[in-house]
């Protein structure tokens, strides 16, 4: 149940509800990036909170409510935006919730401090003609730089009311839930007026509106003043709302077509300018009119003091690096103790429900598929809301526009956005928040490159992986081996980046018109609030996919099982048992712990083979045998596919599968002497197999955690599908030119 | 009283006052691009087309906004701007498509 909205007259949201009903209002938080917006939702909806997402897009959705003298005001948290042309993710969406949702109120979130800017959006809202509340926020910030904004002034010639603010500490709280009733009730008028264009531009504004009033439904859905003015300015998205919803389109498209030609002609100057111009004009007198700067305040301008370090041509890098090095550091140290208790709680669960269970099929898929899969991925967990706590600080305190700003020409170079590279270094510690960091990117292709080609990094679930295959095949040179890859990872990481902006997502590198904040303190509210919406969304959603994908890979590494075994294992271990059973029953007794010792020994070697005989004989062992004339160019046999193909769940699966494979048993992560010397025995492997491996690990196909982060990232399985289809391909490609230049240069 | 940074209004910078400015040969117009750090401006024209261009004009960069070139990065690219009050970052690609005339 809402109010009726968009009434054509200038005083909106004037119809009061009946007493008995219950007084619902919908109030929009809308502003600039910046301008303490979560921190002025926070004090206004205390606890009432929910988080959700807007439909089919990635952009964080917060509603809450307040109580309020009778009135229940529910209030939604758009994302910042400078302006509402429908530029980024953020404008779309609060331009459409604004049409579509129509709220009662908006209240515009201005930074006080930078109210030209600021007030520009404030008038774009009026025009959609929702009734607009100003809150000047950071009151207290402006009043210490000497600014004074005459609040009753400034709302006599916007015509709207303004509220002074300040989010932190929650001054004028009250008074704005006040404003909202008052408007509600038609006591302090809300005009919807909007800003006099001056009269050339308002003459063909009063043009277009006429043409577009011939359609009252399409009158009745967009607001025509919003419309005109959406028109003159070459707004692609009401280009479209006209074609496919005006039925008059042609008239409305040719009348509009003819006044921006008139205009252009008459200013010298294209008409989106022209209007752009005008509001800041228009913005510039009431800012004259209703502000004081007190220019003999001392100004301490802290921020630039800092930047002047900060931001210093060349110390500017090195403490770019030291934070990142710092941020990185920090996680990985802390979140160690923690993950690995982590890893000892699940394996305790897995060997207690193996020992309590039946034996089994749901024992097998409990205990190997679901423990092991998605207990797998949460021991991740900890690293990821470290990282979220790292980054929503320096983003918080500022930092991270002015890393963008250090970085950013050496992205450039490959096609890339400088805020790419925080996806990038985290990538290098688990891709899932990695991937998840890429949010801060602006544009959908910037992003969208990012979030393919961060996964490359090698990340701590390859490390194993690629340390085990270097110490085993190049003894002597392990470490440069291995930090060889790591810093292949890197450039192919930039090479596959630019190789997609040059193909997939070619098009204009977007922009580097990005804010430097101010620095600010953050609030541990914000930061620990960030945290934990993060991390919830990491367990729920990511969990739930990661189950599903658990229990698939586990079906195709268990199904079919043989009927006939070639061996007749049952009767090997019975021989076994018996064999040692007469041994010990004549064995003086300190020699029999011994001789059991070498009994376990025999009786594991048996189900090994028993394990290896039944992979080879499942889903996955018929792939491996199937892929082998494709992957046998890059010197790939079956056990190895097998291998790469569970390493789909998990990269760090690989090595304990080359081992079960290999018949040695899943000896655990400490067996691997063992693993290593039956490799360097095996005439399968050599020094060019190893390379291409580790190669083929580096590039392949995200792990299953990441594809699930993938998909919500970006909204859409296909994108997970082409992360999978483009780096299987690459990887293998890259895996036959390695293997086969390497057996060319004597490895083989 | 909450803990906080300010910005300042308008350009002040601890003296570097040589802000020279380089003409192309050729055009006796000057861009943004054409300024060091410290010099100030008042913005003639923006030249960019596009999307970029309604970015720009989004941000405040319109006729007639004044502002002053900050400090530029690495490479010399990006630049870092004051512009009505506030900080800003451009590359130089963009910032040569804002035909500015210096302010002293």
């Amino acid at each position: 149940m809402n109010f009726p909205h968009r009434k054509s007259n200038d005083n909106a949201g004037s119809e009061i509800p009946a007493a008995d009903e219950v007084k619902i209002v919908r109030v929009a938080l809308a502003g600039n990036p910046n301008s303490g917006k979560t921190s002025l939702f926070n004090a206004l909806t205390g606890a009432h909170q929910h988080i959700g997402n807007y439909p089919g897009v990635t952009v964080e959705k917060k509603s809450g409510h307040a109580d309020y003298d009778g009135y229940h005001i529910e209030f939604v948290d758009l994302p910042g935006t400078y302006s509402l042309s429908a530029y980024s993710l953020e404008e779309v969406v609060t331009r459409d919730y604004l049409l579509t949702e129509t709220p009662d109120i908006i209240i515009d979130i201005i930074d006080s401090t930078n109210l030209e800017r600021n007030l520009y959006l404030l008038l774009q809202f009026q025009e959609m003609g929702v009734p607009v509340i100003g809150a000047l926020n950071m009151t207290d910030e402006a009043e210490a730089a000497g600014i004074t904004i005459d609040d009753r002034q400034l709302g006599k010639i916007l015509g709207i009311p303004f509220v002074k603010t300040v989010g932190r500490t929650g001054r004028g709280k009250s008074d704005l839930l006040k404003t909202v009733v008052q408007v509600i009730e038609g006591t302090t008028p809300c005009n919807l007026r909007h800003v006099n264009y001056g009269p050339e531009l308002e003459q063909e504004h009063d043009k277009i509106i006429a043409v577009l009033q011939s359609d009252p439904a399409f009158t009745a859905k967009y607001p025509p003043h919003w419309t005109a003015i959406k028109l003159l300015e070459e707004d692609g998205d009401a280009f479209i709302k006209i074609k496919s919803e005006h039925h008059r389109s042609d008239d409305v498209l040719n009348t509009a077509a003819a006044s921006r030609t008139w205009i252009a002609r008459h200013f010298g100057e294209d008409c989106t300018t022209v209007v752009g111009e005008q509001r800041y004009a228009y913005i510039r007198g009431a800012v004259r009119e209703t502000v004081t700067i007190d220019h003999k305040r001392k100004r301490i301008d802290l921020t630039e003091k800092i930047d002047t370090v900060v931001l210093n041509r060349y110390l500017g890098v090195i403490i770019f690096f030291g934070v990142m090095f710092l941020i990185y550091r920090l996680t990985f140290s802390l979140g160690e103790p923690v993950s690995n208790v982590l890893e000892n709680i699940f394996g305790h669960l897995g060997k207690t429900l193996e020992t309590t269970m039946s034996t089994g099929m749901l024992r097998d898929l409990v205990v190997d598929g679901i423990i092991g899969g998605v207990g797998g991925v949460l021991t991740f967990f900890p690293f990821v809301i470290l990282l979220f706590v790292g980054l929503s600080f320096l983003e918080d305190v500022g930092y991270m526009a002015r890393a963008a700003f250090v970085m950013d020409k050496f992205f450039h170079i490959f096609g890339m956005h400088g805020r790419s590279f925080i996806p990038f270094m985290i990538s290098t510690g688990c891709a899932v928040p990695g991937v998840m960091s890429a949010r801060t990117l602006v544009n959908p292709k910037d992003r969208i490159i990012t979030v393919l080609v961060a996964p490359i990094m090698v990340c701590g679930a390859k490390t194993p992986v690629i340390a085990m295959l270097a110490a085993a095949f190049f003894p002597d040179h392990a470490g440069t081996v291995f930090w060889s890859v790591w810093f292949f990872g890197w450039l192919l990481a930039f090479i596959t980046g630019w190789a997609l902006r040059k193909t997939l997502f070619r098009g204009e590198a977007s922009p580097f018109v990005m804010e430097l904040p101010p620095y600010r303190l953050p609030m541990v509210r914000g930061i620990l609030t960030h945290m934990w919406d993060r991390s919830w969304m990491y367990v729920r959603k990511a969990g739930t996919i990661i189950l599903a994908i658990s229990v698939i890979v586990w079906f195709l590494l268990y199904f079919p099982k043989p009927a006939e075994y070639t061996q007749n294992y049952a009767a090997m271990q019975a021989r076994i048992e018996s064999e040692y059973a007469a041994k010990m029953a004549v064995a003086p007794r300190p020699e029999q712990n011994a001789i059991q010792r070498e009994r376990d020994g025999q009786l594991t070697a048996v189900s090994a083979q028993k394990a290896a005989e039944e992979l080879n004989y499942s889903i996955a062992g018929r792939i491996g045998a199937a892929l082998e004339p494709v992957f046998h160019l890059a010197g790939f046999d079956w056990k190895m596919n097998i291998a790469l193909f569970a390493g789909f769940a998990a990269k760090e699966v690989i090595v304990s599968t080359i081992a079960i494979v290999h018949g040695i048993g899943d000896s655990g992560d400490h067996g691997f002497a063992g693993l290593k010397d039956h490799l360097l025995a095996d005439p399968a492997y050599s020094p060019a197999v190893a390379l291409a491996l580790m190669v083929f690990v580096l590039m392949y196909a995200p792990c299953m955690a990441v594809q699930a982060v993938i998909k919500k990232e970006l909204g859409g399985w296909k994108w997970s599908a082409f992360s999978m289809g483009y780096t299987i391909l690459l990887g293998w490609i890259l895996a036959v030119l390695v293997y086969q230049f390497s057996v060319l240069a004597g490895l083989g | 009283m909450s803990f906080f940074f300010r910005r300042n209004d308008t350009a002040d910078h601890g003296g570097h006052g040589h802000h020279r400015r380089r003409r192309r040969r050729g055009d006796q117009r000057l861009s943004l691009a054409d300024l060091d750090h410290g010099g100030k401006f008042r913005i003639v024209a923006v030249e960019a087309t596009g999307e970029i261009r309604r970015r720009l004009l989004d941000m405040g960069f319109v006729r007639g906004a004044t502002g002053t070139v900050l400090r530029e990065a690495l490479l010399k690219d990006p630049l870092e701007l004051e512009l009505m009050g506030y900080r800003i970052s451009l590359r130089r690609a963009e910032a040569g498509k804002i035909i500015i005339e210096g302010l002293d």
